[in-house]
């Protein structure tokens, strides 16, 4: 997201829904299986966002509508996104279970560990190969068997980074992958491992 | 038990997901069949959703309060998202779509096909592995539809019959190549 919810036009707006509701229940699951709760603050946090996005969506398809017809497909945007929001309630619903800090139990973790590919969040440190080098080129999706779902730059998000999208110092990254995978990610990320 | 609720909530978890997917593939493409799926799926999800309560609730005695009431309420927020997806695929029912909307629906670059096996199609008795379809299409089926049971991520080994709907997703140059397979 490089832009502010109340400075996006509808399309905008409903592309960012769209991406974080993909998103946001992949994180809502991790959070659970790793019972970590940076990630649970994640959910959160976009959580957060997609209520902003809804009502400035609001606001914007209801100025939109001149006619009849207007109204019919402004209404079918709205109950999309209204559906689109709840899906994120429903993630911080299941974030929630790691951020009261109940006792979880391990038939959740166990059952979600069941699947070979796991999402994985690795900071960028000052020492990584990744500064200033483009996703093309590192090739991760057929070296390391990771795909990068979204990158966190300070508070602004980008859902599926475009293959010239460029790494910087503290990008938070959002990946799936083999376990493996994600390992030699974190090794790259920290600085500690410089081929690939 | 604990495997039988640790399947329950995987395939919930799978199901759900891919409700999702297919909801929004359903509202771009204002395909009615791909909707129906998606309200088929949720039949699946409340059978799913109550076997997994009855599982948990038969645990009772051994686990935590605690414990009982996070696996609840998260096999009752996997089940809610499966609704909030039927609420987004039920608006390909209401006619047009906002051309703002379908813009913002095809921002994503990966498309969903979904494509009947027949009697003479290539693709009848053989397995996923021998297709070697990712390879060939770019495409790769996440879904496979036989009779009323859909199969989430297929095995390699997975033998496609005629009757089979399958569910692929990929580029948009994927699908005509599959088309043209087909």
């Amino acid at each position: 997201m490089d832009k502010r919810p109340e400075d996006m036009n509808l399309k905008e707006i409903l592309v960012e829904m769209k991406n974080i509701s993909e998103l946001i229940v992949d994180l809502a699951y991790s959070s659970i299986l790793f019972d970590s709760e940076a990630m649970a603050d994640e959910v959160s946090e976009l959580e957060e966002t997609m209520d902003e996005l809804n009502h400035q969506l609001t606001i914007r398809a209801l100025l939109a509508s001149r006619t009849r017809e207007d109204a019919e497909q402004i209404s079918e945007i709205l109950n999309v996104a209204a559906a689109i929001n709840d899906i994120s309630d429903h993630a911080q619903n299941i974030s929630e279970i790691v951020s009261r800090d109940l006792d979880i139990h391990s038939v959740i973790s166990e059952s979600l560990k069941h699947t070979d590919e796991k999402i994985f969040r690795t900071q960028i440190e000052e020492l990584s190969q990744l500064i200033g080098i483009s996703l093309r080129e590192t090739q991760f999706a057929s070296r390391i068997g990771v795909t990068i779902i979204a990158v966190r730059r300070g508070k602004r998000w980008t859902y599926n980074p475009r293959k010239n999208y460029i790494f910087q110092k503290e990008d938070l990254l959002i990946t799936r992958g083999t376990e493996e995978g994600n390992l030699i990610l974190k090794e790259i990320a920290k600085g500690r491992r410089s081929k690939w | 038990m604990v495997t039988l609720l640790r399947e329950l909530i995987q395939q919930m978890k799978d199901t759900s997901e891919l409700m999702i997917d297919l909801s929004f593939a359903a509202l771009l493409y204002r395909d009615k069949e791909i909707s129906e799926d998606v309200l088929e799926m949720e039949e699946q999800m409340d059978a799913l959703n109550y076997t997994a309560k009855m599982t948990v609730l038969e645990m009772a005695h051994d686990v935590s309060k605690e414990g009982l009431a996070s696996v609840l309420e998260l096999i009752t927020a996997t089940e809610n998202i499966g609704d909030a997806a039927v609420r987004i695929a039920s608006n390909v029912f209401r006619g047009n779509i906002h051309p703002i909307f379908k813009e913002a629906m095809q921002e994503t670059e990966d498309i969903v096909v979904r494509i009947r096996i027949t009697e003479d199609s290539v693709l009848d008795d053989q397995t996923l592995e021998a297709l070697k379809l990712a390879t060939k299409t770019g495409m790769h089926v996440f879904l496979v539809k036989r009779f009323r049971e859909y199969i989430v991520n297929p095995v390699k080994d997975f033998t496609l019959r005629e009757g089979d709907i399958i569910f692929a997703e990929g580029p948009p140059e994927g699908k005509i190549l599959l088309e043209s397979l087909i």
